[in-house]
């Protein structure tokens, strides 16, 4: 009975944590306009969030010198310097947490300066809880059976 | 997975005695290690044209964590340019085993025959990754200074009392190690009780004695074993095996890890969370202040992580294992049981390395193509590939990947705390813990 | 040879072979690279600025230039020279061929921003050969401002101003009544917008037009000065060279003068200070285009102002000054697409 409780909470962490998506409010889609002011130590702000739908009007401002802007998943690539600032726009169609990177070298710290553009998903935290506590579980079950299997076995 | 003796091919088990390849290899990597220097003092500072800094923190990194480590164990170390040096000097030869010995031998302190300077030697070095990372010159003195530093130790001190007690990375390698499917230890201890030279451990006219202070007989575990086959070249009996066996088999003892192997453990982990944070998250004034080495906000900057590493990470894990042993039935003491349970955060530790270092990898591997061209940054083109683009690799399978992995880390760590303690109750506050960790670190790599 | 010593020979061959080849194509690439080949690397102001600083060419004799940069992207440029830009990236190389047909001093400098210090980044060019005496007759003609006598740094404010933003198209159609001197490039560039609403206000002919009418005529006399090209031109110079600091709207209050105090300098008229906000209107008609072109010429002496005398040309000059109108009258063209 317990086993039988255990898996049934597995299979709900884990389908909650894969598919927690389906759950979320859906908005009417908007215009979101963003300026990202870029320097030699990162983005600011490095963290964008629009609902899934979304148009994307982002405005990138070099603050110290050339500046690229790379988004993951979409074909745009900015290129700004100070007192030319470049834009993208966009429609951000897939939900989902995309990597925002520098594309033009421009200092020491050029590889890491970066953010975010996440897409709905502000359910994130619980679902990679649901799914950790799934995964978790699941170890657990396999391990108990395994550790008497071996203690049976030495 | 059961064991599988691999030595016992006739083949491999030559291929392995012979001293030859190996000496080819090491000696390959030398050659590797002083074009890297080279080109980091020589070439232009721009890191992401350099081949010292790409070739060493983008190229070797990866090999080392992603296949080496998780693979092969220590086998890094077998090969491993900075430790073969001050062991030729010492030798007095490169290849054939020599009675002759420079340097003074002197015993290495019995009060650091422990991890704890090597657990100084990595956090002085992780304080300062940052600039090492970006700077060929830096990464090229770094290097020098660890190559100078195993010489020294060489001339100082018996045998690779370097590569044992001081490599920062050693450390690092060594705890991971304990995971690796593959494994050297001797078939029948019956055998070594019986012999009295113990050549393994004195060395002979076939080879040398451990030259990581490991008496063979005795291992039972991959954390100090350098890989270096000098014990199969040495036991007359033909008693020592390199074993193909289940990964993670080091962690399902009852022994547990000493106290400065499981503050290593919960540091490295620790360490990898600071890095993703700084690297790879969105705060750029926590970049600035761990870039600026020397600088007020910089030393704001270390005294927080030392005191994140060193005392939050571990003092976390402390109150899980004590609330553990409140909810459990026995009655060991704390000090044992955290060093126990502290086994479980070697899984997850790597598996958080690994995950780590995939975004950072495959982000910027094509910054390997340039290099090869140009290692200098001088305008070459010596394989046609000096004007290749920058372009992330994989980007959309990344997220995936790392999830994967710190998932596994996480089953991998829970399954070891429920095989080492007794009930649900008794494991859910460490089993807490490691779940907290992935999905904190989760959230930074993932976004 | 025994065992050990062919490993040795082995060790050092493995070990010591690539550095010493990598060493060796260093000093082979050194060595082919010929005398008229001249490598300039670039780094940020503060660390070094141009290496090396100061070029000696001969007229009409063409250099090859290798040019790297050692932190973030540069560019290099070869004032008043027609010599186009070129981008320098970190880490790679890039070659330009340069040859100055004209003997005398040249001034070379970064042409992408490259942190607060970027007009700094500056070096010089001395062509040596016979001396052309035109030329030097050019070179020592005064500029407008010297021979007007006007001082760049009297405080300047107009008093009468207009109540809505002029139209150059608005005042286009009163050109016609207009008397032919008002639409020469001199009296243009000798007068400020006020002075000539002044004028127009004086003469009987136009006694019958409101204040506003006689601003937008202004405007439309100013606008006659600056073709679409001629527009276009100082609109990219600007974004190019001083909405940095300028902002690409002219208030003054680009990204590189945050923090700059605003209001007048210090006791010794010297020091940094906020840009000056081209959308101030008091400050904007009070001021003649030969006023304007001064400041651009000469810079700001410490007011972090840059000096462009050696940078541009004098038509880039003026087509500079006549962009900046355009933050005080609606442009004929749009100014909204430049700034954009």
């Amino acid at each position: 009975m317990r086993r039988l409780a255990t898996v049934a909470a597995i299979g709900l962490a884990v389908a909650l944590g894969l598919g927690g998506d389906a759950l979320e409010r859906r908005q009417a889609p908007r215009l979101r306009r963003f300026t990202v002011e870029a320097s030699a130590t990162g983005l600011r702000p490095a963290v964008l969030r629009v609902a899934a739908g979304d148009t994307v009007w982002l405005d990138l401002v070099a603050t110290d010198v050339v500046h690229g802007l790379w988004i993951e998943g979409y074909p745009a690539e900015i290129t700004a310097e100070p007192g030319r600032p470049g834009r993208a726009r966009f429609v951000a169609r897939r939900p989902g947490s995309f990597r925002l990177r520098c594309s033009i070298p421009c200092g020491p710290l050029h590889p890491f300066v970066g953010g975010w553009l996440k897409v709905g998903h502000w359910w994130t935290l619980w679902r990679r809880l649901a799914l950790g506590l799934g995964v978790v579980l699941a170890a657990g079950l396999w391990a108990r059976r395994a550790n008497r299997s071996w203690h049976a076995g030495s | 997975m059961a064991r599988r003796e691999l030595t016992r091919s006739a083949p491999l088990r030559e291929l392995l005695r012979s001293r030859w390849p190996q000496l080819v290899v090491t000696a390959s990597m030398l050659g590797g290690f002083f074009l890297v220097v080279a080109a980091g003092l020589l070439g232009t500072p721009v890191g992401n044209r350099n081949l010292a800094t790409v070739g060493v923190w983008i190229a070797w990194w990866a090999g080392l964590l992603l296949v080496a480590v998780p693979l092969w164990g220590r086998a890094w170390c077998a090969v491993c340019p900075i430790g073969a040096v001050g062991d030729w000097i010492q030798r007095g030869a490169v290849l054939e085993p020599s009675a002759r010995r420079l340097g003074m031998g002197r015993r290495w302190p019995r009060a650091w025959r422990n991890l704890w300077l090597q657990n100084a030697t990595f956090a002085g070095l992780a304080l300062s990754s940052v600039v090492i990372l970006t700077n060929p010159r830096v990464t090229a003195l770094v290097l020098m200074g660890l190559l100078a530093a195993a010489a020294c130790a060489s001339l100082l001190f018996e045998r690779r009392a370097f590569c044992r007690y001081v490599c920062p990375l050693g450390g690092f390698i060594g705890l991971y190690a304990s995971l690796a499917p593959v494994e050297l230890r001797v078939k029948d201890r019956g055998i070594c009780r019986g012999h009295r030279r113990k050549t393994c451990y004195l060395g002979s006219e076939a080879g040398a004695g451990c030259p990581w202070l490991v008496y063979p007989a005795a291992l039972d575990r991959n954390t100090y074993c350098g890989l270096c086959l000098e014990c199969l070249r040495t036991c007359p009996y033909g008693n020592v095996a390199v074993n193909r066996r289940p990964f993670g088999a080091d962690l399902r003892g009852t022994e547990g890890l000493g106290l400065d192997e499981a503050i290593k453990a919960l540091a490295l982990l620790g360490t990898a969370i600071t890095y993703a944070a700084v690297l790879l998250g969105p705060w750029g004034e926590l970049k600035a202040a761990a870039y600026h080495v020397g600088s007020r906000s910089w030393l704001g900057y270390a005294a927080a992580y030392l005191g994140f590493v060193f005392g939050v990470m571990p003092g976390g894990f402390l109150l899980a294992v004590w609330l553990s042993r409140l909810l459990g039935r026995g009655r060991e003491p704390v000090r044992r049981r955290f060093g126990r349970l502290a086994q479980a955060v070697v899984p997850l530790g790597l598996m958080c390395w690994m995950a780590f270092s995939l975004s950072f990898v495959l982000a910027n591997w094509s910054y390997v193509w340039p290099v090869l061209s140009d290692p200098l940054g001088r305008g070459w083109d010596l394989v046609g590939t000096a004007g290749a683009r920058w372009v992330p690799y994989l980007s959309s399978l990344t997220p995936l990947l790392q999830a994967g992995v710190l998932l596994l880390g996480l089953a991998w760590a829970a399954a070891l705390v429920v095989q080492h303690t007794e009930t649900v109750r008794e494991a859910a506050p460490v089993v807490g813990y490691c779940l907290l960790v992935a999905v904190g670190l989760a959230g930074v790599l993932l976004g | 040879m025994s065992r050990e010593g062919t490993a040795r020979w082995l060790v050092a061959a493995l070990a010591l072979g690539p550095p010493a080849a990598l060493l060796a194509g260093v000093r082979l690439a050194r060595e082919r690279t010929g005398p008229a080949t001249i490598e300039i690397r670039a780094r940020i102001t503060q660390a070094g600025g141009w290496t090396p600083q100061h070029l000696v060419l001969e007229a009409g004799k063409p250099v090859r230039l290798r040019l790297t940069s050692e932190d973030v992207v540069h560019g290099f440029g070869v004032g008043r020279a027609g010599f186009p830009a070129v981008d320098v990236w970190p880490g790679r190389f890039v070659e330009a061929r340069l040859m100055l047909r004209e003997p005398g001093q040249y001034v070379f400098y970064c042409t992408r921003w490259c942190g607060p210090d970027h007009w700094r980044m500056r070096g010089t060019i001395e062509v040596a050969g016979p001396a052309a005496a035109a030329s030097d007759v050019e070179a020592a003609r005064a500029p407008l401002y010297v021979a007007l006598g006007l001082d760049l740094d009297a405080p300047r404010a107009a008093r009468v101003l207009p109540a809505r933003r002029p139209s150059p198209q608005r005042g286009s159609r009163l050109l016609g009544s207009v008397p032919a001197s008002y639409l020469a490039s001199d009296d243009y560039r000798t007068h400020s917008p006020e002075d000539t609403w002044r004028r127009l206000r004086a003469e009987a002919a136009w006694s019958r037009f409101s204040g506003e009418e006689l601003w937008d005529a202004v405007a439309a006399l100013w606008r006659v000065q600056a073709p679409a090209a001629t527009l276009a031109r100082g609109a990219e110079l600007y974004a190019r060279n001083c909405a940095a600091c300028h902002g690409s709207e002219g208030r003054g209050d680009g990204v590189l003068a945050r923090g700059r105090a605003p209001g007048l300098p210090g006791p010794l008229g010297h020091g940094p200070r906020r840009p000056a906000d081209f959308t101030d209107a008091r400050r904007m008609l009070a001021a003649s285009p030969a006023l304007l072109y001064g400041k651009v010429l000469r810079g700001g002496m410490g007011t972090g102002m840059p000096n462009w005398g050696p940078i541009l040309t004098d038509e880039e000059t003026w087509a500079v000054v006549a962009y900046l109108w355009t933050f005080q009258f609606a442009a004929g063209i749009d100014p909204g697409a430049e700034r954009r």
